[in-house]
């Protein structure tokens, strides 16, 4: 009896080191073939690889539990603490499996990315500075808190200055969104804009919220292509997904693109297209919309997501 | 035996009636199990992609959670915390209320710390409270919102407030109402000692080496923690995969309606709380304030994962009221808030 409820107790300890231990070997061989990004954004990444040490860590402590539980020696402190060695064999068969299987999972397939299947399910996001400015009355409106209004008096754009010229009326601002004016200056005047992977949602932003001053504006943009039934047939969507924390939260963020021949661009084909922007009419909102003039087919970046730019705006 | 088998059938059928109550409001009959039976392969690589990030993610936080909770058992006795924590209730739930500000921990992390404070003799309404507040009342969750809502800044002081107006509101609904011990007992099986965790602690940690024993208490705690935060992330991972999200939203009809829609897109998709403002920013051209707020209060207090965690540490019939009273005292303060302050 003593015999058998120590080899239970070995067994249990073993097999925890080894789910522990293979959670963290999983980490690490994303880290190495620099897959940890297709999961976690980079700014998450170091605490998912103190993670795997820490991991690795307790699976050693556990595996020395289990030698000293071999040799007979009292590993257990005698405490009510769930023993690892209550409940049935089947109840803790089922639970190592619920670790196991994915943990396997993971091993045994290839490291893939979200595409436009999932794109289609989460709504494309087409209207970028929807998310940041609603243009109806929020934009006109002063602040309603009292903080707010504080706030905008001491910022530089404070409502009641001397009549804006030049790029100033042609990008107004509040305090929220001048970055977005500064940054609309300073692309305005290029003869072709660039929709770079580091500041790709700030740039996009930019171009909606001050669509009138963009159109027909060269554009360079890349991403993946996405359509669904709701678009018209000589029209796609080139995307990317913008992640904040983890892919669970990725958003796809797009370009409504107007081509003579779409079709030979299938889902999820990466492209890189140069055209000219203009506006259209989508599901009742006024979208921006880029013709295309050149079409090159790229591979997918080795990131496939983009991120928020901490550094936009400074 | 028959208890575990009863748990486990208990939890089964717990995570099959949310699914047909799904099923039911979206009027799909059962389209949506064909559709799992048509899939296309790569839907299931988009199920392992979003379940591995989110596992991942939550990964450091739950370790974080189980070698602090395992600590606070080994090293800190409960003399200490009871002079620390006050009795009465109000300061009691004020205090538990701000605790995130210093101690930010992300929700998956805190449910085995505040059972390890409770057995420790922290007042249960006390620890549901920070268990409540501390996601949202903490200043990463803060500059999360404050940067998702750009051009609406004061949706991040309206988080704020709300948050901590429903967090106290269920700590002191507790405080009255609640009499049982909400946790779990830790004794299951027959041969599982019976005697009290408070005491237990006090004698036998013989000699030995203190710092393997945490080792393996977190050990033990991550197995119990963990076979939970895989089922949560797997079938968040095919819920997210498998709805469209504008489905859901053209099923929001009338005021109400899209506050209740919001808070059942907040628990099921189950996210962090540090990354779940910027989703509700997207929706921020759909929806009002009001509808808004729903979703970044009710996400980070009560979703699918962590109803799911709760369920391994308390007892069903409390975690099913709790849930009850959050969603509805949630409901009731984002719709007042709308009316009051939104609309004036």
């Amino acid at each position: 009896m003593e015999q058998l409820s120590n080899l239970r107790h070995t067994l249990h300890h073993v097999i925890r080191a080894l789910i522990m231990g293979g959670i963290a070997f999983y980490i690490i061989r994303l880290v190495q073939t620099d897959h940890l990004t297709l999961y976690i954004s980079p700014r998450m990444t170091i605490y998912v690889k103190l993670a795997a040490m820490g991991l690795y860590l307790i699976a050693a402590v556990q595996l020395y539990e289990a030698i000293r539980v071999w040799n007979g020696k009292p590993g257990e402190p005698a405490c009510d603490c769930q023993h690892p060695s209550s409940g049935s064999l089947w109840r803790s068969i089922g639970v190592y499996s619920l670790f196991l299987v994915p943990l396997l999972t993971g091993f045994a397939t290839p490291d893939t990315t979200i595409g436009s299947a999932m794109a289609g399910k989460k709504g494309i996001n087409l209207s970028a500075s929807s998310a940041v400015n609603r243009k109806t009355p929020s934009a006109a409106q002063p602040s309603v808190s009292p903080e707010g209004s504080s706030a905008a008096d001491h910022s530089s754009a404070s409502p009641p200055s001397p009549k804006p010229t030049g790029l100033d009326a042609l990008f107004p601002s509040d305090q929220f969104s001048e970055s977005y004016a500064n940054y609309g200056k300073k692309i305005y005047g290029q003869p072709e804009i660039v929709v770079t992977e580091k500041s790709y949602m700030e740039i996009l932003t930019t171009l909606d919220m001050f669509l009138d001053q963009f159109v027909g504006k060269k554009l360079t943009i890349s991403g993946f292509v996405y359509r669904d039934d709701t678009m018209k047939t000589d029209r796609f969507v080139l995307g990317r997904f913008a992640v904040q924390c983890c892919t669970a939260d990725a958003m796809p963020y797009g370009m409504m693109v107007e081509s003579a021949d779409p079709s030979q661009y299938a889902n999820d084909t990466w492209l890189k297209i140069t055209g000219t922007l203009g506006k259209m009419k989508y599901k009742g909102n006024e979208i921006m919309s880029l013709k295309l003039e050149k079409a090159v087919k790229i591979k997918p970046a080795v990131d496939p997501y983009v991120y928020p730019d901490i550094d936009f705006g400074l | 035996m028959p208890q575990s088998v009863y748990r486990w059938t208990l939890n089964l059928i717990t995570a099959g009636c949310l699914v047909f109550l799904y099923l039911i409001f979206t009027n799909r009959d059962l389209s949506i199990l064909s559709s799992l039976s048509t899939f296309q392969p790569e839907q299931w690589q988009s199920v392992k992609t979003v379940f591995t990030s989110i596992f991942l993610e939550a990964l450091p936080f739950i370790l974080l959670g189980v070698v602090v909770s395992s600590a606070l058992q080994l090293f800190v006795s409960d003399n200490v915390l009871r002079r620390i924590i006050p009795n009465h209730p109000i300061p009691g739930v004020l205090l538990a209320c701000l605790l995130g500000v210093i101690l930010p921990v992300c929700e998956c992390g805190m449910i085995p710390i505040v059972r390890s404070l409770i057995r420790k003799g922290m007042p249960a309404y006390v620890g549901i409270t920070y268990i409540l507040a501390a996601p949202i009342l903490n200043p990463v969750t803060y500059a999360a919102t404050y940067l998702a809502f750009r051009t609406q800044h004061e949706m991040a002081f309206y988080r704020m407030g709300l948050a901590f107006a429903v967090a106290a509101a269920v700590g002191w609904v507790l405080y009255f109402f609640l009499k049982q011990d909400p946790l779990k007992s830790a004794s299951h099986s027959p041969h599982d000692h019976d005697h009290g965790h408070s005491h237990s602690h006090e004698h036998h940690h013989h000699g030995g080496n203190k710092i393997l024993q945490l080792f393996t208490h977190a050990s033990d705690e991550f197995f119990e923690m963990g076979k939970y935060l895989m089922i949560g992330s797997f079938l968040t991972a095919v819920i997210q995969t498998f709805v469209s999200r504008a489905e859901l939203v053209s099923m929001g009809g009338g005021q109400i309606g899209s506050h209740l829609l919001m808070m059942g897109f907040a628990y099921v998709i189950s996210l962090c709380s540090t990354s779940d403002a910027f989703i509700a920013a997207s929706f921020s051209g759909t929806f009002s304030k009001g509808p808004l707020l729903s979703f970044l209060v009710l996400g980070p207090m009560l979703d699918f994962k962590n109803t799911l965690m709760m369920l391994a540490v308390f007892r069903t019939r409390f975690v099913v009221k709790l849930s009850v009273l959050i969603v509805v005292l949630v409901l009731a303060a984002s719709v007042l808030f709308e009316k009051t302050v939104l609309h004036s």
